[in-house]
C-alpha cells in the first residue's frame, strides 16, 4: 500500500505541476492576446486598407479553391469569392476529381469555356486533364484533374498560380469581402520578410447567409455547434495570437491561408501523405527559413474572417477532432528532429515542445490524471475536501479561460450583436467544462489509437451546406 | 486546502469580475453609440449645409459637437473636391482645428492620438499641415509614420516626394503605401523623383524609376533607358517596366537586349514592356522566349506579349511547337 501510495503522491505532483505550466502558459497566453490584439485594431484604423485597394503597386493573389464534390455549394463559393474587394486577383477552382456535376454548374453559371493554362513543373500533382476560363470575368480559371485529395488539389493550384502569393480556401468556407485585403496587410506592410499569414475562423451555423455573405451573425441553436464557437475563440484569439508575437506560429487554417507562392514551392508544396496538411506546410516553412538562417515571418491577423460550418452531431465531430489529432500527431512525427533543436529558436524550443507536451500528450496526461484523482480517493490518499477542491480548481480555470477568451471578443470585435448570445456564451463557458472537454479528450485519446494502427483518410462530414445554416426554430 | 479554497475563491472573483465588466461595457458602448448617433443626425444639416453653401454652422456648439461635427467633416472631405472640399478646409481653419492636430501630432505622448492627428490633417486637406506631416514620417511609432504617409498621399503636397521615397526606402512606412502616396503627387513630383536617380541607394532609384514610369512622359525614356545598364538588377527591372510606358520604337533595342538579362525579373519586365509597346519587331524574341525561357515567369509573360503583338502569329507557332505558355496566351487573348 505504501508504495502505491507513493507512486500516487509523485504522480500527482508531476500531473499537477503539468496542469499548474500549461494553465500558466494559457494565461501569459490570454494577457499577451490582450495586449496585442488591443494595438493591431487600434493601428486598423491608420493601416490605409483603403488606399492599398486603391494602389496599383498591391501584389496580386491567386485564390485557390480545392473543390471535391461540391456541386451544391460552389457557384455560390464562387460568386462571393468574384465580389472580393481586392485590386488584383483571380480565383482558380481546383476540381479534384469530383463524381457529381460540380464542373457543369460551374461552366453555366460564369460561361467557362475551354482554355489551356500552363502548370509550373515546380510541384508534381495528379494531372490536370483540363483547364476552363470564364467568359464572363476572365479572372476565374477552373482546373479539371484526377483526384489526389485536398493537398493536391491545392498543389495544382500553387502550380498554375500567376500571382506571387497565393490564398488557399476550403470549398465550403466563405470569407467576408475585405477579408482579402486585412489578411494580407502584414504582407503589404513587410514584403520581403511575411511569407504566410492566416485569417480567423469563425462559425457561419446559424448565423443568415445571403448571397455568399453571412448578413446577420447568430449564435447556432445547435448546443455541439456553440460550444465550438467559445473553442474557436480560445485557439484564435489567445492561442495564435501569442504565438505570432514569438513568430513561432505552428497553425495557420486551411480554411484560410495566405501564402508566398515561391516559399510554398521552395518547400515543395502541400503535403499529400497527412490530414493535417495546413500545419505540416507552416511548420516546413519554419524549417525551411530557420534552417538557412534567413529572416522571415508567419503571422496570424484577427480581423480579417472566414465563415465556416462546423459538426452539429457527435459522430462528425468526433471524426474531425480525431482526424485534427491525427494530422498534428504525423506533423511532430514528421519533424520530430526540429522538437526542443536550438538551431530552430523559439519554434524549435518553445513551439514544438509545447504541442508535444500540451496538445498531442495533453489529452492523455489529463485523462489519466482525472482517472489518477479518482484512484487516489478511492484508496484513500485524497479525502473528499480535496477531491473537491481539485475538481473544483480545475473547473474554475477553465471557466476563467473561456470568458477570458470570450471577454477579448466582445472588447475587442463584438460579432455578436444580440445580448442573449453573449449570455448563453457565458452560460456555456461553464458548461463546457462538464463533459465536453472530457469527451474531446477522449476522442483526442482515440486519435492516438489511430495513429497508432496508422489510420489513414479525412472519413465523411455530415453537413447542412454552407448556405443552408440559419437558424433553426429554438 | 486553505490554499484549494483561496485560489478556487480567487478564480471566481476574477470570474465574476470579468462578466461584470463585459456586461457593463457592452451596455455603456451600446449608450455612447446611441449618443452619438443622435448628436450626428442634429449636426447633419450643419454640415451639408456648409458643405454646399459654406454656410457657418451655429455658433453655440458644444465641444462634444465640434468634435463630432469634425468627424463628419473630415469623412466627407474624403470623398469631396472643389468647392466643396474648400468650404470644410476653411472651416477648420478658421476654428483652428489644422494647428491644433499639427500640435497633438508633434506633442501627444500615446501614440494612437498623434497616429489619430496624423490621420485626420489627410482628411481635413489643408496643404498647410505638409510640413509637420513631412516631420512625423520620422515619428517613432510605425502607425504615426503610416497615417502620416496617407495624409500626404492625400494633400498632394509635391515637396514631400523625396521624404516619402526616403522613408520607403528606409523602411520606415510599408513601401507599396509610400508609391501610392507618391503616385498621388502626380506630375509635380517629377522633378524630385527625377533627381534620385542618381541616388546611391538601389531601392530609392528603383522606386524612382517606377513612379516616372507611371507619372511621366516620352522625355523621360532617355533617361530610363540609361537606367537599363544600372548595376542593380531592382533598378534594371523598373527601368524596363517604365520603358513600356514611357518609351517607344527608339527603346526597342534596349528591351530586346533586356530579354537577355541574367536576371528573371529584368527579363519578365522587358517581355511586359514589349507586350505594351506592340511593336511586331520583337515578336520572334518574345516567342523564343515562351518557348524555351527556363523561368516559368519569364516565359509566360514573354506569351503574352507576343499574342498581345500578334495572335494570329502566335496561335499558328503555338500550333507548331505545343508551346504551353503560347497556347496559354492566344486562349486568353481571345477571351479578353
Amino acid at each position: 500500500m505504501n508504495v502505491l501510495n507513493e507512486l500516487l503522491t509523485v504522480v500527482g505532483v508531476i500531473t499537477i505541476s503539468y496542469f499548474a505550466i500549461l494553465n500558466g502558459l494559457y494565461l501569459v497566453f490570454t494577457a499577451i492576446a490582450w495586449r496585442s490584439l488591443g494595438r493591431h485594431l487600434r493601428g486598423r484604423a491608420y493601416s490605409a486598407a483603403e488606399e492599398a485597394f486603391d494602389s496599383p503597386f498591391t501584389p496580386g493573389i491567386t485564390v485557390i479553391l480545392p473543390a471535391f464534390n461540391e456541386a451544391a455549394g460552389i457557384v455560390q463559393s464562387v460568386h462571393s469569392l468574384l465580389a472580393l474587394r481586392y485590386p488584383r486577383y483571380e480565383v482558380v477552382v481546383v476540381n479534384d476529381g469530383s463524381t457529381d456535376d460540380t464542373v457543369a454548374r460551374l461552366t453555366d453559371a460564369f460561361e467557362l469555356v475551354g482554355a489551356h493554362r500552363a502548370i509550373r513543373p515546380s510541384i508534381t500533382t495528379q494531372p490536370v486533364a483540363s483547364s476552363f476560363v470564364s467568359r464572363r470575368n476572365p479572372n476565374l480559371w477552373v482546373l479539371d484533374k484526377a483526384n489526389g485529395g485536398k493537398a493536391d488539389a491545392l498543389n495544382a493550384g500553387v502550380a498554375a498560380a500567376q500571382h506571387p502569393y497565393v490564398c488557399a480556401l476550403d470549398a465550403d468556407a466563405l470569407i467576408e469581402t475585405d477579408a482579402l485585403l486585412r489578411v494580407a496587410e502584414p504582407i503589404l506592410d513587410d514584403p520581403v520578410h511575411v511569407v504566410a499569414t492566416g485569417g480567423i475562423v469563425r462559425i457561419a451555423n446559424g448565423s443568415t447567409i445571403d448571397h455568399g455573405r453571412v448578413t446577420s451573425v447568430r449564435l447556432p441553436s445547435n448546443p455541439l455547434a456553440v460550444l465550438q464557437v467559445l473553442e474557436y475563440f480560445r485557439a484564435f484569439l489567445i492561442g495564435r495570437v501569442g504565438w505570432t508575437r514569438m513568430n513561432a506560429l505552428l497553425i495557420i487554417s486551411g480554411a484560410f491561408g495566405l501564402f508566398q507562392r515561391e516559399a510554398v514551392e521552395e518547400v515543395g508544396g502541400f503535403a499529400t501523405d497527412t490530414v493535417g496538411e495546413d500545419m505540416e506546410l507552416v511548420v516546413r516553412l519554419h524549417r525551411h527559413f530557420r534552417a538557412r538562417g534567413l529572416p522571415y515571418r508567419i503571422e496570424f491577423v484577427a480581423d480579417p474572417v472566414c465563415w465556416t460550418e462546423v459538426p452539429e452531431d457527435i459522430a462528425s465531430l468526433s471524426r474531425q477532432r480525431r482526424r485534427w489529432h491525427r494530422g498534428l500527431g504525423q506533423t511532430l512525427w514528421r519533424h520530430r528532429r526540429a522538437v526542443g533543436n536550438p538551431r530552430y529558436g523559439a519554434f524549435g524550443l518553445v513551439a514544438l515542445p509545447y504541442f508535444v507536451l500540451f496538445e498531442f500528450l495533453g489529452p492523455v496526461v489529463e485523462t489519466f490524471g482525472a482517472a489518477l484523482t479518482v484512484v487516489a480517493f478511492a484508496v484513500g490518499d485524497l479525502s473528499l475536501r480535496s477531491f473537491v477542491g481539485f475538481l473544483l480548481l480545475a473547473f474554475l480555470v477553465g471557466i476563467v479561460l473561456s470568458i477570458a477568451a470570450l471577454a477579448l471578443e466582445e472588447f475587442n470585435f463584438r460579432r455578436h450583436p444580440r445580448t442573449r448570445d453573449v449570455v448563453a456564451m457565458v452560460l456555456y463557458s461553464v458548461l463546457e467544462n462538464f463533459g465536453y472537454r472530457q469527451l474531446n479528450d477522449t476522442w483526442r485519446v482515440v486519435a492516438l489509437v489511430d495513429l497508432a494502427r496508422r489510420k489513414q483518410g479525412w472519413g465523411t462530414q455530415r453537413r447542412r451546406g454552407i448556405g443552408n445554416l440559419a437558424p433553426r426554430e429554438r | 486546502m486553505s490554499v484549494l479554497v483561496i485560489a478556487a475563491l480567487a478564480l471566481s472573483a476574477c470570474s465574476i469580475a470579468m462578466l461584470a465588466v463585459l456586461v457593463t461595457r457592452r451596455w455603456e458602448l451600446a449608450r455612447r453609440a446611441r449618443h452619438r448617433r443622435q448628436v450626428e443626425d442634429r449636426l447633419k444639416q450643419a454640415a451639408l449645409e456648409l458643405l454646399h453653401g459654406g454656410v457657418e454652422p451655429p455658433a453655440e456648439l458644444s465641444v462634444e459637437e465640434k468634435e463630432t461635427l469634425a468627424d463628419l467633416l473630415g469623412r466627407y472631405a474624403r470623398t469631396v473636391r472643389g468647392p466643396t472640399h474648400d468650404h470644410i478646409v476653411a472651416y477648420f481653419a478658421r476654428e483652428g482645428l489644422i494647428g491644433r492636430e499639427v500640435t497633438v501630432m508633434a506633442r501627444a505622448r500615446q501614440p494612437w492620438r498623434r497616429a489619430t492627428a496624423a490621420f485626420r490633417l489627410g482628411d481635413i486637406g489643408s496643404v498647410d499641415a505638409a510640413p509637420a506631416l513631412v516631420e512625423a514620417l520620422r515619428d517613432k511609432d510605425r502607425y504615426v509614420r503610416i497615417a502620416a504617409v496617407r495624409s500626404l498621399g492625400r494633400l498632394r503636397a509635391p515637396e514631400a516626394g523625396a521624404a516619402l521615397v526616403a522613408a520607403g526606402a528606409e523602411g520606415r512606412a510599408p513601401e507599396g503605401l509610400v508609391r501610392w502616396a507618391l503616385l498621388q503627387l502626380g506630375p509635380p513630383a517629377l522633378p524630385e523623383l527625377r533627381s534620385l536617380l542618381s541616388s546611391p541607394s538601389d531601392r530609392e532609384r528603383a522606386a524612382a524609376l517606377q513612379l516616372i514610369g507611371l507619372l511621366g512622359g516620352p522625355s523621360d525614356a532617355g533617361e530610363a533607358e540609361s537606367r537599363m545598364r544600372d548595376s542593380s538588377s531592382l533598378v534594371r527591372t523598373q527601368a524596363a517596366r517604365a520603358l513600356g510606358r514611357v518609351g517607344g520604337e527608339r527603346n526597342l533595342p534596349s528591351l530586346l537586349a533586356a530579354l537577355e538579362d541574367r536576371i528573371p525579373a529584368v527579363r519578365a519586365a522587358a517581355a511586359i514592356s514589349l507586350g505594351y509597346l506592340r511593336d511586331p519587331i520583337a515578336l520572334d524574341a518574345l516567342t523564343q522566349h515562351a518557348e524555351g525561357d527556363p523561368v516559368f515567369d519569364v516565359a509566360r509573360e514573354s506569351a503574352r506579349a507576343a499574342a498581345k503583338i500578334d495572335r494570329q502569329a502566335s496561335a499558328a507557332r503555338a500550333r507548331a511547337s505545343d508551346s504551353e505558355h503560347l497556347r496559354e496566351a492566344v486562349d486568353l487573348a481571345g477571351i479578353r
